[in-house]
């Protein structure tokens, strides 16, 4: 009993410490579920660009299976001042000023970074974790960039491959504050040949390692957190087709789903009462509402393309709805309880990146970044254009069809002002804001 | 009913998950056991057997399960992954390693007996509405059908120019970009049809800048795509399209011209241990009525063109050997 209550209490301190800053976007995707969705209330749809961050250094080179130029940035309070983290292919991670896209520092890793840092408070310490390619995670004081500590998840050799990262989380397990990642490894000697994609957690204050669980041979998206009936649980999909369930406690498998295709879109999670849907999207564009419970299929729909976007989750009078987009050029949305179509935006090319949801002048709002160069902002009710930005061209000449990794956008509230930051692949993070002050 | 959301797919789980995964091994025994009871029935000149393995195969691999046929992009990715992702390199060479060992064994069954784009085409050119179109190789030029094969290619010009992504990456439309060179050839001999057999030899071209932009990392797309994986992918649509049209007017246009895998497979001809030879002297009349692809000559067969569709030996001009 008393244990139990020892997780309630460490559970609703870390829940206190997350929202404790309203309009923050502490990791990938706003929260531990993945539900990219903010309460930050734009005054106005007229959006202007308030700042563009180009960093100096620029890598002319496009690896197979690499970032396009950035991951999603995370928006949070430091000491007062609001700071924008940003892992740059370029192996940095930057924090800017979200008031002016100054550079307050920058810490260079050993290999780039492909996957969102997470932001979170440790012990009255404000600190960043990202997982580089360099199959490190670090742990960074958010004021200044210093390094906490470093956890190495394989040792390097002449044979071992970039580690391909995901964007970390920090939930309470069994009264401890942790910070859970995966990472795929591959060392490529014949002799001692490695594929591993691992589940870690970690003290999240120390680094010490809690426990980690290989739970798959290739690599893994990044993990959402959820409670189900006292337990905590990760949801984890990987890119050979899989969906687990798993015990946050040590790491025990509760449930596996394989689905039809590869997976390259992260897990969401919808609770609703005893319900609890879990969303994952398909290479062949099917998209699946798991039972968080056991993991059988609730609904599953088949759409024109790839689903490589994370599942956008918000709730809008009384009913739920998910958001996301498709390789077939079209952002969807549909009621979360049955997965009948709501509406669609055609663009004019991929939908690769995530939704992200918010209001301006209260109504809600959806912002989504298509391969044709533009930013969206579309009604979250009837689909329709609020309005478009052209956010560049791509800095390389071509792209890998197929490639994962592209960046969303991240909705904060800097000093009450609402703005949203996308870093794109031309090579600058843009900050639109409108004006007047949040709501 | 949306495009997008047309789904004719039956199985959409895996039969046999290898390790678990959503990779499927099941496909890949199923084209070895096609691939073998098809040599097996070409050698043993059970010709009648091609239909029913034509259409298990159509109905397998467009009907009821997913599996991406790019067999050239996947024997590339597949040696890129290797000690790096196992369960990668099963998927990439499941589709490569059987059609070259069989066709070492059988020769070019795949093409003549197994391949869905190839039957395809095939029901294409026999529909008996369409038959007046069919240019005749033999004859000069029919100026009547090149108009109709012309006003066609526009057609599809402005068709991929519609629906042409914004940013116009080349990556996207490779597809397209294919057919199109396929309508353009095929308008060529509706004008000069004595270009043909020299034309054929574009098919080594092709194979050479398939594996160029593969090697480039250029994810390069087929006509096939939008069969075999049920996806709406706007190249792989208008590829499609032109390889049926072209395929009304030309028979096998895809495979005499442009195909990849077949000119792959067509320059192993030398390796393949079944072997077609041609017994009779022929007239071009006789060829065209003959040979879907023209691979018979007035003497002899031109081995990297055929397809081993057996029509020869069935008319009994050719004779099944081995070598």
């Amino acid at each position: 009993m008393f244990f139990r209550a020892l997780i309630f209490f460490t559970a609703f301190l870390l829940a206190c410490c997350s929202y404790a800053y309203a309009g923050e976007w502490p990791r990938f995707q706003a929260d531990n579920r993945h539900t990219g969705a903010s309460s930050v209330n734009f005054p106005s749809k007229d959006f202007q660009c308030i700042w563009k961050f180009r960093p100096a250094e620029h890598v002319f080179k496009y690896k197979r299976g690499s970032n396009v130029w950035s991951d999603s940035a995370c928006i949070a309070n430091v000491d007062g001042k609001d700071v924008v983290f940003i892992g740059l292919y370029n192996h940095n991670l930057y924090a800017v000023d979200a008031q002016d896209g100054r550079i307050l520092w920058h810490f260079i890793t050993g290999g780039r970074l492909d996957s969102s840092p997470c932001f979170t408070m440790v012990g009255g310490k404000p600190v960043v974790y990202i997982v580089s390619a360099d199959r490190v995670l670090y742990a960074l004081d958010a004021r200044t960039g210093g390094k906490i500590f470093s956890y190495e998840t394989l040792e390097w050799s002449y044979t071992v491959s970039e580690a391909v990262s995901t964007s970390p989380l920090v939930v309470s397990i069994n009264g401890r504050a942790a910070v859970i990642f995966c990472i795929w490894n591959n060392d490529r000697a014949p002799m001692n040949n490695i594929q591993r994609g691992e589940l870690f957690a970690l003290d999240a204050a120390t680094g010490e390692k809690i426990y980690s669980k290989v739970l798959s041979s290739v690599p893994l998206n990044s993990p959402a957190f959820s409670s189900i009936a006292d337990k905590p649980v990760l949801f984890i999909s990987s890119t050979d087709g899989r969906v687990f369930g798993v015990d946050a406690r040590d790491g025990s498998i509760l449930w596996e789903k394989v689905l039809c295709a590869q997976i390259h879109s992260s897990v969401s999670v919808n609770i609703q009462k005893d319900k609890i849907q879990v969303f994952v999207g398909t290479g062949f564009g099917n998209l699946y509402a798991l039972d968080g419970h056991t993991g059988n299929i609730l609904w599953a729909k088949k759409f024109g393309h790839a689903i490589y976007s994370t599942i956008a989750i918000a709730g809008i009078e009384g009913k739920v709805f998910i958001y996301f987009g498709s390789q077939d050029r079209n952002i969807y949305c549909l009621e979360a309880e049955t997965g009948k179509e709501v509406w669609r935006f055609k663009t004019r090319d991929y939908v690769t990146s995530s939704c992200v949801i918010a209001k301006a002048l209260n109504s809600t709002v959806i912002f989504a970044h298509s391969l044709d160069n533009n930013l969206y902002c579309l009604d979250a009710l009837t689909g329709s254009r609020v309005w478009s930005r052209d956010t560049g061209k791509l800095i390389w000449g071509y792209y890998r069809g197929h490639s994962v990794n592209w960046s969303s956008p991240a909705v904060c509230a800097v000093s009450g002002r609402p703005l949203l930051v996308f870093p794109s692949y031309d090579g600058s993070v843009y900050a639109f804001g409108s004006s007047g002050k949040s709501k | 009913m949306n495009l997008e959301n047309l789904s004719w797919k039956i199985i959409e789980r895996p039969l046999l998950p290898i390790e678990g995964s959503s990779v499927d091994a099941f496909p890949f025994l199923a084209l070895a056991a096609l691939l073998f009871l098809s040599g097996c029935a070409l050698k043993n000149k059970k010709l009648g057997l091609r239909a029913i393995s034509q259409s298990i195969s159509f109905i397998f691999f467009i009907f009821a399960v997913h599996r991406c046929f790019g067999a050239i992009r996947g024997w590339i990715y597949g040696i890129q992954e290797i000690a790096g992702n196992d369960i990668g390199v099963f998927y990439n060479l499941l589709v490569f390693v059987p059609l070259v060992s069989f066709s070492v064994i059988f020769g070019r069954v795949f093409c003549g007996w197994v391949c869905p784009l190839g039957a395809l085409q095939e029901l294409a050119f026999r529909m008996p509405v369409l038959k007046k179109l069919q240019v005749n190789l033999s004859l000069r030029a029919q100026r009547l059908k090149f108009i109709v094969l012309a006003f066609l290619f526009i057609f599809t010009v402005f068709l991929l120019f519609k629906l042409r992504p914004k940013t116009f990456f080349f990556v996207e439309n490779i597809a397209a970009f294919w057919g199109l060179c396929l309508m353009l050839l095929t308008l060529i001999v509706a004008w000069k049809p004595h270009l043909d057999s020299r034309l054929k030899k574009i098919r080594s071209l092709s194979l050479i800048l398939w594996i160029g932009l593969i090697i480039m990392d250029v994810y390069v797309t087929d006509p096939w795509c939008v069969l075999y994986g049920n996806v709406v992918d706007y190249s792989s649509i208008i590829s499609l399209l032109a390889v049926l049209v072209s395929a009304i007017f030309i028979s096998m246009p895809w495979c005499r011209y442009m195909c990849p895998v077949g000119s792959f497979l067509g320059k192993m001809a030398g390796v393949m241990r079944l072997e077609i030879r041609q017994k009779i002297d022929l007239s071009p009349e006789k060829i065209s009525q003959l040979c879907p692809v023209e691979a018979l000559g007035k003497s002899s067969i031109d081995r990297s063109s055929c397809l081993y569709c057996a029509r020869c030996i069935q008319a009994k001009v050719s004779e099944i050997e081995e070598s």
